[in-house]
């Protein structure tokens, strides 16, 4: 039985890597004795995988593991899968809901991963400062922000153009990411949530948003510098993600069918 | 959420911030009692040395469940900070705190550190220092913790007495509960911190190094050592588990989130070993061998993999291959593990029929390598050293191995033994070579699954307390650095020196680690001055500057060859002599003879020498053996 399991993952859970989610969560099945199918060959592993990794720092309240379980699990329902996983989890990590996928087809593209075309998010500045300006301003900066035309990334591309070849460098330098942005709101002082194009074909990180708001509204002051050589450059930003959609704006959570015996 | 001590832009700037959370699996959480007012004491387990080897330590875990399962006490852990963190706690005063609570450790009763190896002694000081824990003793107040000691260097505590308030000698599972108590009746009673010491002092197992003098003689050998006061016993004897099925076991371990050293299930299946090998410390301090009971073991098994999920049980002994229901043992665990998709690692197996069958079926024999501890290159050495290893055997095992498709095969020696000639040191070469020629000689040409790979490495011999080598003298490190070379070359005039790889341990760590255990309380300047100097993860080769150390050594006035390269009388008093394991120091003295002449003395199953650890009255020591040739009354004792 091929399945999705949501997931959330906050707290001081954030601090941990998605490989080590990876092996938790082996070790969390083998807990709850949910037997999960191992892959065959000499050193089989148990057939798991994530929508798409979360970075170290960042909480989520929407994650996606793909796994297949063993068919002797027919007698239980959702509901008592979950309880049973709930009940060996640590403190900041927790199952909310379990899908059945459609079994058989081994269509490329099914996965949770490559299913991805959209992902929402929660962001928080976390200077004071910027929680103290009026939710109003917030709304007007945001819109007209959102009111361009082009938002053009210089710097974030660079990167991506390394991988790529040199003929398109010269491109990729300049990447128009307003249409990626495919919603943004201010929340509150300070807060905004947001839908993003993720996914293989193009991945919008919250933090570029940012980035260019802040500098589109003259405040970097807000963007607390970090040292220099620090692995996490975005301290003055929390992230969250809210959930992940298809590109039809699909929940992934909303994919497959309810578990009931 | 449970509070953080480090803030974020901390925690992510640090490499692998997972070592500093705490929340893992299984460990516990005592805040909801601490703020109603049960607990009474509260304890910091650490290991001096990173997160990922502390959390693979098998006797923290003992001892953490075992303190937990008591409501008034919570025990907690700690590890080193890593270099980066070190750095940041440094710059921003942030004080060590325990994993579970985040808690400052300078706020809790006792602070427990392990005391595994010798390199790790800076480590103690870094701890105590970021926790804001004067580094003496004789410095602390009555609001400070009590720092104690132990593990296995603890029975030679000496060289870090000035920094500990007490130690505690043995095996964990008996006094740490009545320590506990002692602790809580002196605070209800109002007692000071010198009164608990006092009275832990009469406890069993338990050194107060502030409540002894020792006294030198003009060569700089100690001239006596003693009680300050009466009432607090001359002599400690070390405390022991005589019951090894009928104890506490975790059974909840606590899961790490990142990979740890070990990461799996540890079971251990016995404690001690019966083989006596004259080199090797834990041989003759654990003695003698307890085993646990089978069924127990299956049972525990159970309930450690349900209830940390882990995918692999390695099975913890010091000599797996002379657990009695061996075999049984096996096949109801390999039963129990395949229905969970459980792989079980067996290290210190002896390569032998039986035990090929085994890991035939628990490894893949293309890609695992057969391991020997032959420990020597000729018979006449092994037999010095009373390895139990014929040439016969490790050829018949490799050539077992051979025909059942292994091809990788792993060799460890050791260089610098007493009495070593160059013979010895070529032996190693050849030795290996023979094995090799055996590959060629035992599977034909077609059937070759590849060409055999040999490694072998060798270490310097360090002399620990507690041995029959205790007496011997060490060589200056370019002597080492020589015999190496010579073993080296001697591989390389081998016809299949191609297939062989030889590997040498560095030398400075040899020296250092030879003049910590054995050193004595004159040493500890020393050691607080490397740390000073900025000595600190000395176990990690990257971090390991042995300039620093001999500038330390040099500025303190001492003199590392008094503790090395001296020839030790038969007389002498050892600083550790007041520890009392069982084995008595003449059952040592004569086994450094017998060894100086080349005879071999039997194992613990073959025949009672007599080593005084039946003085504890368990495990081998009361068991029928094959021949009973001697009384097993310990000599020395009436
Ligand atoms: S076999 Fe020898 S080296 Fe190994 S633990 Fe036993 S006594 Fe020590
Ligand atoms: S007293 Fe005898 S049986 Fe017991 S540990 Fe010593 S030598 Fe072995």
């Amino acid at each position: 039985m091929k399945v999705r399991i949501r997931f959330s993952k906050e707290g001081n859970l954030r601090f941990i890597g998605h490989l080590d989610i990876l092996r938790y969560f082996q070790k969390a099945f083998a807990r709850a004795e949910i037997p999960v199918k191992y892959s065959e060959g000499f050193h089989p592993h148990p057939l798991m995988s994530f929508a798409s990794p979360l970075s170290v720092g960042l909480t989520s309240e929407g994650e996606y593991l793909d796994t297949e379980l063993e068919d002797s699990l027919i007698s239980e329902s959702g509901e008592e899968i979950l309880a049973s996983l709930n009940a060996v989890m640590a403190d900041g990590i927790r199952v909310n809901s379990i899908r059945r996928l459609p079994e058989g087809q081994k269509k490329k593209g099914s996965s949770a991963m490559a299913l991805i075309g959209q992902a929402d998010y929660r962001v928080t500045l976390r200077s004071t400062e910027a929680q103290a300006l009026s939710r109003e301003i917030w709304i007007s900066v945001v819109q007209h922000f959102m009111d361009q035309r082009e938002i053009i990334v210089e710097a974030a591309g660079k990167k991506q153009a390394k991988k790529k070849k040199r003929d398109e460098a010269f491109e990729a330098d300049r990447i128009n990411i307003r249409p990626w942005i495919l919603s943004l709101h201010a929340e509150g002082a300070g807060v905004f949530t947001m839908c993003l194009s993720a996914g293989s074909a193009a991945n919008l990180k919250p933090e570029t948003v940012m980035e260019q708001l802040i500098a589109f509204a003259g405040l970097e002051r807000f963007k607390i510098p970090g040292e220099s050589g620090e692995r996490v450059r975005d301290l003055w930003l929390a992230i969250h993600r809210l959930d992940m959609r298809t590109e039809e704006g699909v929940s992934l959570s909303e994919l497959g069918e309810e578990i009931s015996i | 959420m449970r509070k953080l001590a480090l803030p974020d832009e901390v925690l992510l700037k640090v490499e692998k911030p997972a070592r500093y959370i705490g929340g893992e699996v299984n460990s516990i959480d005592k805040s909801e009692a601490l703020a109603a007012g049960e607990i009474k004491v509260r304890y910091c387990m650490a290991f001096p040395d990173v997160y990922e080897i502390g959390m693979s330590h098998l006797g923290i875990q003992i001892l953490y469940h075992m303190l937990n399962t008591r409501e008034d006490i919570w025990c907690e852990r700690v590890y080193s900070p890593w270099v980066d963190l070190d750095a940041v706690m440094r710059e921003k005063k942030i004080p060590l705190f325990a994993l579970e609570s985040q808690d400052p450790v300078k706020d809790f009763d006792f602070l427990g550190i392990t005391l595994q190896y010798e390199m790790c002694y800076p480590n103690v000081l870094q701890l105590l220092e970021l926790a804001g824990i004067p580094l003496h003793a004789e410095d602390r107040g009555e609001n400070d913790p009590i720092v104690m000691g132990g593990g296995p260097c603890s029975y030679n505590p000496e060289p870090l007495a000035d920094f500990f308030d007490l130690f505690y000698i043995g095996e964990g599972e008996t006094q740490m509960l009545p320590l506990m108590d002692a602790w809580i009746a002196n605070r209800e009673t109002g007692g000071s911190r010198q009164d608990f010491l006092r009275a832990a002092a009469k406890l069993p197992g338990i050194y107060v190094p502030s409540l002894y003098e020792v006294t030198y003689q003009e060569d700089g050998t100690i001239a006596s050592f003693q009680p300050k006061e009466p009432g607090i016993p001359a002599c400690i004897r070390k405390e022991i588990q005589k019951d090894l099925s009928h104890t506490f076991y975790p059974e909840k371990p606590v899961v790490p989130f990142i990979r740890a050293t070990q990461d799996r299930v540890v079971m251990e299946i016995q404690r001690g070993c019966i083989r006596g090998c004259r080199f090797c410390q834990a041989g003759m301090i654990y003695r003698p061998v307890r085993e646990r009971n089978m069924e127990y073991l299956l049972d525990l098994a159970k309930k450690m993999l349900s209830a940390t999920g882990y995918d692999e049980l390695s099975l913890s002994s010091l000599s797996s291959s002379d657990y009695t229901n061996l075999q049984p043992l096996l096949t109801g665990l390999m039963e129990e593990c395949a229905k969970r998709h459980v792989n079980i690692s067996l290290p210190s197996l002896r390569i032998d029929a039986f035990s090929l069958d085994v890991m035939s079926k628990v490894q893949d024999i293309k890609k695992s390598s057969l391991t020997f501890a032959p420990e020597a290159g000729t018979q006449r050495m092994r037999d010095v050293i009373n390895k139990g290893l014929t040439e016969e055997d490790i050829l018949e095992g490799a050539a077992e191995a051979f025909r059942g498709g292994w091809t990788k095969v792993k060799l460890y020696f050791m260089l610098g033994l007493p009495g070593e000639t160059e013979e010895d040191m070529k032996g190693i070469a050849e030795l290996s070579e023979r094995i090799c020629e055996r590959f060629y000689d035992e599977v034909p040409k077609e059937k070759r699954n590849g060409k055999i790979q040999l490694t072998a490495s060798s270490s310097f011999f360090v002399p620990k307390p507690f041995t029959p080598f205790q007496w011997a003298t060490m060589f200056p490190k370019e002597e080492y650095l020589r015999r190496a070379r010579l073993v080296k070359d001697t591989f390389f005039h081998q016809l299949n020196h191609r297939a062989m790889h030889y590997q040498y341990h560095e030398a400075d760590v040899t020296v250092l680690e030879g003049i910590l255990a054995r050193g004595d309380r004159r040493v500890a300047p020393a050691i607080e001055k490397a740390y000073r100097s900025g000595c600190l993860f000395d176990a990690w080769s990257d971090f390991f500057d042995n300039d620093k150390w001999m500038a330390a050594f040099d500025s303190c006035g001492i003199d590392p060859d008094f503790y090395t390269l001296r020839e030790r009388s038969a007389e002498e008093i050892f600083p550790w002599d007041f520890i009392d394991i069982g084995v008595t120091k003449k059952f040592l003295r004569r086994e450094w003879e017998r060894a100086m002449q080349g005879i071999v003395t039997p194992n613990c199953k073959q025949a009672c020498s007599g080593c005084g650890a039946a003085t504890f009255g368990c495990g081998i020591c009361t068991e029928p053996r094959m021949k009973d040739s001697e009384s097993s009354v310990p000599e020395g004792e009436q």
